[in-house]
């Protein structure tokens, strides 16, 4: 289970304050969605969540134990994937299976059969030997997908990672995702796809704004803003806790 | 299977050197072609220095007929009757140009062009000569009597002479070996380790089960050896180059170092040290510039540092640099050609370059690891 409590967290380059106060709880098994308008501090959650970044302060806990403290033993159990995230591009998949499963600390023989496996499911197996560059966007995301879960983590974080890609792949993609869950992995995806999310999410968690304004079931979201649909609700949501933002001119 | 991650990563590294088939040939061809083409042009501007083409213009036979027994003490100076004296200096075809006039005696020369000082006081002492030679013969006569007869005695040993050659060739070629290694260093750290970032292929790095300080280990280990890689290369076409344009030197500096290898040691103490201290220094500028994701920024930055470093040595006049890395390079490859094997000068230097490159790996991985801050 992955605990949030009052996450913050300040750029100190530029001074910005993307998560004010997040609190959630992500359950073991469960697909939990993270909803947000753009710049709603997200991304910054996700990454903090993946160990990529250190909160300013606040709390996240992986089955009780604080995440910076032993951060590489939460990189062995967590799989990371946005659409901004590439691979070397002179490597084939084959060769890039091969080298991140040994900074996972695999075995050969566990790299071989992960990599049949998820090149199998994900159609790389033909592609396998050629250069990662000369991939489609499409077949970019497969191979960082697949590469992304050879470790078999326990629970995998998604932002927003059908983004630009066509309606096979991104069926694709959540295929995979129901059948992780099916396994009994932990999934928690950020999206803008609100259909997505009553498809697939368990529960589901709202930031505006950098604070955390809803944690709970899908299904008792629209129910609790006493509106009709997702769509609504989130709206809702939205409007009741965005703040304007003044403008400030010198 | 070890499960070193240092190891992985400098595997990974080294297989994505060497499908980059263009940056590899780089790695070899950019010391081999620079210094195979500094040493010609050197020994080309040495040798046009040392000989001259001087011509004395007469105007008549019996004039020209006068100075024979004075052109005859100068060898490399030529008489004639034809030609124009100012077309020619300033053509290049002739670096000094006496005319002797009925009543003078003009000396022509074009600073801008004239590349022998050697030719300029041959050209003035026979132009002395001459001035005697025209008084009468008598007076001529009566003046080399009253000269003493001069005789040139060099005094320079065959060590001299590799001296002064090394002094013009070491601080030289030496530098450029340093330079051409610092370059490479430039262009592959900003793309094993800035180049992470701008490929965004940096966060699947760091989400390894790895430490950065492990992962940039085994990334600078691989720069190490392609460092290393292009200095060798460099320094051996040096070698080679002084055995085609300068075979007494090479002949010498073989004698002074016959029958003991140990200058082979000292060598690569020396290029290892150099190796060391430049992939610590490009190491820790390409850390530093991942947080701005601007690999073109960080080839500014290291332009600077190799400057500044490649003109320390010139400007320390200081006996303890031979103790220092990289600004002992010149001095230390001078001493090695010259048979004097100071283990301790090279030897101090290769141990304060290991704490450079440890320093350098802390700095880095806590700079790299600053990213995610």
């Amino acid at each position: 289970m992955i605990t949030i409590e009052h996450l913050k967290k300040t750029f100190k380059k530029n001074k910005v304050e993307a998560v004010k106060d997040v609190s959630l709880e992500v359950r073991d098994g469960e697909i939990f969605a993270l909803l947000g308008p753009n710049g709603a501090g997200k991304t910054t959650t996700m990454r903090m969540l993946s160990t990529l970044l250190t909160p300013t302060s606040g709390k996240i806990t992986y089955d009780g134990k604080d995440i910076t403290e032993d951060m590489l033993s939460v990189r062995r159990r967590i799989a990371f994937l946005t659409n901004e995230i590439r691979l070397d591009g002179q490597f084939t998949p084959d060769e890039l299976a091969n080298y991140y499963g040994r900074l996972y600390e695999m075995t050969p023989e566990q790299i071989e059969k992960n990599k049949k496996e998820l090149f199998d499911y994900f159609g790389i197996t033909e592609f396998s030997k050629r250069r990662y560059e000369t991939f489609s966007t499409g077949m970019k995301q497969k191979t960082s997908l697949a590469i992304c879960l050879l470790h078999d983590p326990d629970t995998i974080i998604f932002d927003e990672p059908t983004n630009g890609l066509d309606i096979l792949t991104q069926r694709l993609i959540e295929k995979y995702v129901v059948r992780l869950k099916e396994e009994g992995k932990c999934i928690i995806l950020s999206t803008h796809i609100l259909d997505l999310v009553s498809r697939l999410a368990d529960r589901v968690g709202v930031i505006v704004d950098g604070k955390s304004v809803y944690c709970g079931d899908v299904s008792e979201m629209a129910r609790s803003q006493n509106v009709d649909t997702l769509d609504e609700a989130f709206v809702k949501l939205y409007e009741e806790n965005h703040v304007e933002q003044a403008i400030v001119t010198k | 299977m070890t499960n070193n991650p240092v190891l992985h990563v400098m595997q990974n590294e080294w297989r994505k050197t060497s499908k980059t088939k263009s940056q590899l040939l780089l790695l070899i061809l950019t010391p081999l072609v620079t210094i195979l083409f500094i040493s010609w042009g050197l020994d080309y501007v040495l040798s046009q220095t040392s000989t001259y083409k001087a011509v004395v213009y007469f105007q008549n036979e019996e004039q020209m007929h006068s100075a024979e027994k004075v052109l005859a003490s100068y060898p490399m100076i030529s008489g004639t009757m034809t030609g124009d004296p100012v077309k020619d200096v300033q053509e290049g075809e002739v670096d000094c140009a006496i005319l002797v006039q009925d009543d003078q005696l003009l000396l022509y020369y074009d600073s801008a062009l004239l590349s022998s000082s050697q030719c300029m006081k041959d050209a003035a002492d026979c132009a002395d000569a001459l001035a005697f030679a025209f008084e009468g013969d008598e007076i001529y006569e009566a003046m080399l009597d009253f000269l003493p007869e001069r005789e040139m005695v060099d005094l320079s040993t065959k060590e001299d002479v590799l001296d002064s050659f090394l002094d013009k060739m070491t601080g030289l070629i030496g530098m450029l070996i340093f330079l051409t290694m610092a370059s490479n260093a430039l262009s592959l750290s900003a793309s094993s380790v800035t180049g992470e970032k701008e490929r965004h292929t940096f966060d699947t790095l760091v989400l390894c089960p790895a430490s950065l300080r492990k992962v940039l280990l085994g990334k600078t280990l691989v720069l190490m050896t392609e460092i290393f890689m292009s200095g060798l290369v460099g320094i051996l076409t040096a070698i080679l180059a002084m055995r085609i344009w300068n075979p007494e030197q090479f002949r010498t500096i073989r004698e002074l170092n016959q029958g003991n290898c140990f200058w082979v040691v000292l060598l690569l103490l020396l290029l290892l040290s150099a190796t060391l201290v430049t992939a610590a220094v490009f190491t820790t500028i390409a850390s530093a510039f991942s947080q701005t994701k601007k690999a073109s920024l960080f080839s500014s930055a290291g332009m600077i540092v190799i400057s500044i470093s490649s003109m320390v040595p010139t400007f320390t006049k200081n006996e303890t640099v031979k103790y220092f890395p990289v600004a002992n390079w010149s001095l230390a490859i001078k001493s090695i050609c010259k048979g004097s094997h100071d283990l301790s000068a090279v030897g101090t230097g290769f141990l304060i370059s290991v704490l450079i490159f440890a320093l350098g790996i802390i700095i880095s991985s806590a700079l790299w690891e600053r990213t995610n801050e």
